[in-house]
């Protein structure tokens, strides 16, 4: 795929830094007054996204599995307990102004919920003269108006259809693109994209899903996409990493770790994903232990141990560490020491 | 399957919503048949009506909807002929409901024992407490809670968990047909996997009819016998979920087949361009002919019937019914 695209001259680009780097990041949640009941809700989560060429990384976990407090990490939303995100080799958090400023244009971000991140008082327009003022992308109205159809054409729609109409107007999957369309205004080099599709028809779902892919090959746009569901994630990523109580339980080449996942929680996950396919229903059955059970016995060792169809008696000791199990494929289990 | 005695027939049902600019038709002239101990599927995407159905089936359609026609016999009687206060008898104790969101529909302050203690005795009226919690306690393993459950507060319950006792209190009177409108969409797939395994376990031990409704096509295909695909108000197929993910004839259900993800093959799936009509003004003809690659003339013109193709498998579809005549 050619993603030879023009090359800006920056000067950050000089040095050979990867384009995102997380390292060691850990973010706790205190509660109450004397911050007790602290929980982690992301530890010690490291990763590094080259940026070119362009890839799709899931970010793969149930609720409350730390994916979306990465997201926001990255985004610079929440402010790490631990660790740092850098960008083009610069900690996000000291960074000066004009680096700060490349990378609120360069890194964008698309939310779960269509709905919620419009003001319902003004026509969509607004949504890209915001960003079109704030980042001078235009010279005068016409050219405005022309880099926001162009947008809109590249995410499949049809500019006359959208522009000049209300929020309420649209639906939900019309509203993602529009997202979409917005950043892709900006020429991103990453977009932080957060359950896009969760809340989107199964029809239009696909069709979201493709323009993704689209602007990865055609723009040279990388993705981190969070998502609950290993079905999408399988389809259009090239690397995942499922996460599990804020770690790493595996990660790798999506295709790799999804058709034949290593780690016992991604086993589990993978086989629990309702097949559409009535000549392959869900094998066997799944027992849930109950919830108090599963924080006594897993404060130090493996979290996933009371859920696990392999426990031994060292992933009670000690939190398993990433072992190597293949080609930049990595487990967090001690089956594979 | 086909010897099994018809426990719930919809004929031509609809139900409009009154507003200012006009009304919505979200369920119109939709008909079908549910046996006893069956499970039977409603999918569509979001706005196709299937939760107005379900609504209707319940007998709490509230203004500014209004049934406009059709009949709904469950067992025999036809619902919507009977006041409310028949109504209210016959929901639960024998047509039950399991919400979307059970976070949002227990209530927050009463303890899990006495709201379903609530069910029980609203039906039965008065019951010495002492029964009442063996009788309860022991719903609440059927469900695979544990007893203490009884004396806890939704907030101390997980989703997964404020789920099953929502299926605890559907199944508390035993009825003939649980409704479940999206019961595992706030779930993990782990989750959602162990409570629609409850769900069908307590289905199968009651003997009740089972209609899911909802949009994950995955899911249907693991937990229902027979489904019926709906579309902008309409009902696009009905058939057996073996034959219909095979082979289905309408090409809505084909397309939306398609545009499912699967674990097989990468890149493999797209969409349906395009959008679902407006149902302020339906097409004339087919709800569906803006969207279908094989629209003909006829599409625009006439409403395909639902037709019987082959044995239990309907299809509201054109294509198929020049073959029939």
């Amino acid at each position: 795929m050619n993603v030879q695209k023009e090359v800006q001259p920056n000067i950050l680009s000089q040095t050979q830094a990867p384009l995102l780097e997380v390292c060691n990041l850990t973010k706790v949640f205190g509660s109450g007054l004397l911050q007790r009941g602290q929980k982690a809700a992301l530890e010690n989560f490291s990763m590094s996204i080259q940026g070119s060429p362009s890839r799709i990384i899931s970010i793969a976990g149930e609720s409350g599995s730390g994916k979306t407090t990465l997201a926001r990490l990255i985004l610079g939303f929440l402010i790490p307990t631990q660790g740092e995100v850098r960008y083009r080799g610069k900690d996000i958090k000291t960074m000066d102004q004009k680096s700060w400023k490349t990378f609120r244009r360069e890194v964008q971000a698309i939310f779960q919920d269509p709905y919620g991140v419009y003001n319902p008082f003004y026509p969509i327009d607004r949504v890209f003269e915001i960003v079109i003022q704030k980042f001078h992308l235009a010279k005068n109205r016409q050219e405005s108006r022309r880099i926001t159809e162009e947008a809109l054409v590249v995410v499949g729609l049809r500019p006359d259809e959208i522009l000049g109409k209300y929020p309420h107007q649209l639906s939900g999957g019309q509203r993602q693109r529009i997202m979409l369309a917005r950043a892709f205004l900006l020429k991103p080099k990453l977009i932080i994209a957060d359950e896009p599709v969760s809340m989107i028809d199964a029809s239009m779902r696909a069709i979201i899903l493709k323009i993704i892919m689209d602007l990865k090959d055609n723009f040279g746009i990388s993705f981190l996409y969070i998502t609950h569901d290993l079905s999408t994630a399988f389809q259009i990523s090239d690397d995942i990493i499922v996460l599990y109580e804020g770690l790493v339980a595996e990660s790798g080449d999506a295709e790799i770790v999804i058709s034949s996942p290593k780690h016992p929680y991604v086993q589990l996950l993978v086989e629990s994903i309702p097949i559409p396919d009535p000549d392959q229903p869900w094998q066997g059955r799944v027992e849930l232990p109950p919830e108090e059970e599963l924080e006594k016995d897993t404060l130090r060792g493996c979290k996933f141990y009371r859920r696990c169809p392999y426990k031994m008696e060292i992933c009670l000791k000690n939190p398993p560490p990433l072992y190597n199990i293949g080609a930049d494929h990595l487990a967090a289990c001690y089956l594979y020491k | 399957m086909t010897e099994r005695k018809p426990i719930l027939k919809v004929k031509d049902l609809k139900v409009y919503y009154h507003i200012d600019r006009g009304s919505v038709r979200a369920v119109d002239g939709v008909s079908f048949t549910v046996h006893e101990g069956e499970s039977f599927g409603i999918v569509g995407e979001s706005g196709c009506g299937k939760s107005t159905m379900a609504m209707a089936l319940l007998g709490l359609v509230v203004s500014p909807g209004t049934i406009e026609g059709g009949q709904i016999f469950l067992d025999g009687t036809d619902i919507l002929s009977l006041n409310r206060e028949l109504i209210r008898k016959i929901r639960w104790s024998q047509i039950s409901f399991i919400p979307q969101g059970a976070m949002n529909s227990l209530n927050p302050v009463m303890r899990i024992g006495s709201q379903i203690a609530d069910v029980i005795t609203t039906h039965q009226g008065y019951q010495p407490e002492k029964n009442l919690r063996k009788r309860i306690q022991k719903l609440l393993s059927t469900v695979g809670l544990p007893h203490r459950v009884y004396r806890m507060y939704p907030h101390e319950l997980s989703g997964g968990m404020k789920q099953r006792v929502c299926i605890a209190m559907a199944i508390a009177l035993e009825p003939d047909v649980i409704i479940a409108d999206e019961p595992t969409s706030a779930l993990d797939v782990v989750v959602q996997r162990v409570v629609m395994q409850t769900l069908v376990d307590v289905q199968e031990r009651l003997g009740a009819a089972l209609i899911l409704i909802g949009h994950d096509m995955g899911l249907q295909a693991q937990v229902v016998n027979r489904q019926a695909v709906m579309y902008a108000g309409k009902i696009a197929e009905i058939g057996e979920v073996k034959t219909m993910y095979k082979n289905s004839l309408h090409p809505y259900t084909k397309l939306l087949i398609k545009s499912l993800p699967t674990l097989q093959l990468r890149h493999d799936f797209q969409g349906i361009p395009g959008l679902p009509p407006s149902l302020f003004n339906p097409p004339k003809g087919c709800v569906f002919s803006n969207r279908c690659p094989y629209v003909m003339e006829q599409c625009r013109e006439a409403i395909p019937k639902l037709v019987e193709i082959q044995p239990n498998h309907f299809v509201a579809c054109h294509l198929h019914s020049e073959v029939i005549r």
